[in-house]
């Protein structure tokens, strides 16, 4: 793994949630994750997926995981921490 | 009498079909006015013709968003319908943004940059529309617990 690759962290809060997420969707989430932890600010690479929130959630990417499942965090370039704070699955 | 616009060559259908390689390459430049008779067209570069289609387009929906000013601040828009779910703040951040990009995108023709400014905003808006957004805006996240996952 690369030096300079993102550490993921789920908000215990939607741990569950994020798990339901990987069982249901096992390969759109090792995607994400891949994403996550290479370019998580890099709305470009993801064009359909990926956007940068606006407004009171500007902190926040969001990326599109189906076509009703979002994973929205945050990213601290300085410690290269994702955290992702809402995750909306069926857990 | 024809009158000229946007500096467009003004030939008839004769000419066209006795030169039509000639107005085609010139229509990739600059538009080229057709009369036959009573009709009259353009042969326009089709990406020009997008570029002036979005700002006709877009134009049109930003002057109409600056009309509702009013119902805006009631929480409404015709344009936008989904500015209701912004803060009254955000709508006015969304309002500088989308004037500042439509300057932009009139300069360097990127509409996909205002499109995607579109969609972030939209995004924004729907995300406004769940209870645990809308405390994640105001809530520090530094009291928070997070789990390392791989």
């Amino acid at each position: 793994m690369s030096q300079l690759s993102y550490t993921i962290k789920v908000r215990n809060k939607m741990l569950e949630r994020w798990h339901a997420l990987e069982d249901e969707y096992p390969d759109e989430m090792q995607e994400l994750k891949d994403f996550l932890k290479q370019y998580p600010t890099n709305a470009y690479a993801k064009k359909d997926k990926v956007k940068k929130l606006r407004g009171d959630l500007k902190r926040f990417y969001q990326y599109d995981v189906s076509h009703k499942d979002r994973v929205r965090y945050s990213v601290d370039k300085e410690s290269r921490i994702v955290e992702v704070v809402f995750a909306k699955g069926h857990p | 009498m024809v009158t000229t616009i946007l500096s467009d060559d003004v030939i008839n259908s004769t000419d066209l079909r006795d030169h039509q390689k000639r107005w085609f390459d010139r229509a990739l430049i600059r538009p080229v006015s057709i009369t036959s008779g009573a009709k009259k067209l353009v042969l326009l570069n089709r990406e020009h013709a997008k570029h002036m289609y979005s700002l006709s387009h877009y134009a049109e929906m930003i002057i109409q968003f600056c009309r509702e000013r009013e119902l805006v601040k009631k929480g409404g828009s015709d344009v936008f319908p989904w500015v209701k779910h912004l803060s009254e703040n955000a709508i006015d951040e969304f309002r500088r943004e989308l004037f500042s990009t439509f300057e932009e995108v009139m300069r360097s023709r990127d509409w996909l940059a205002f499109e995607e400014m579109l969609d972030s905003w939209v995004a924004t808006a729907e995300a406004m529309t769940n209870p645990e957004m809308v405390e994640l805006a105001t809530t520090d996240l530094s009291k928070e617990e997070f789990t390392k996952v791989e």
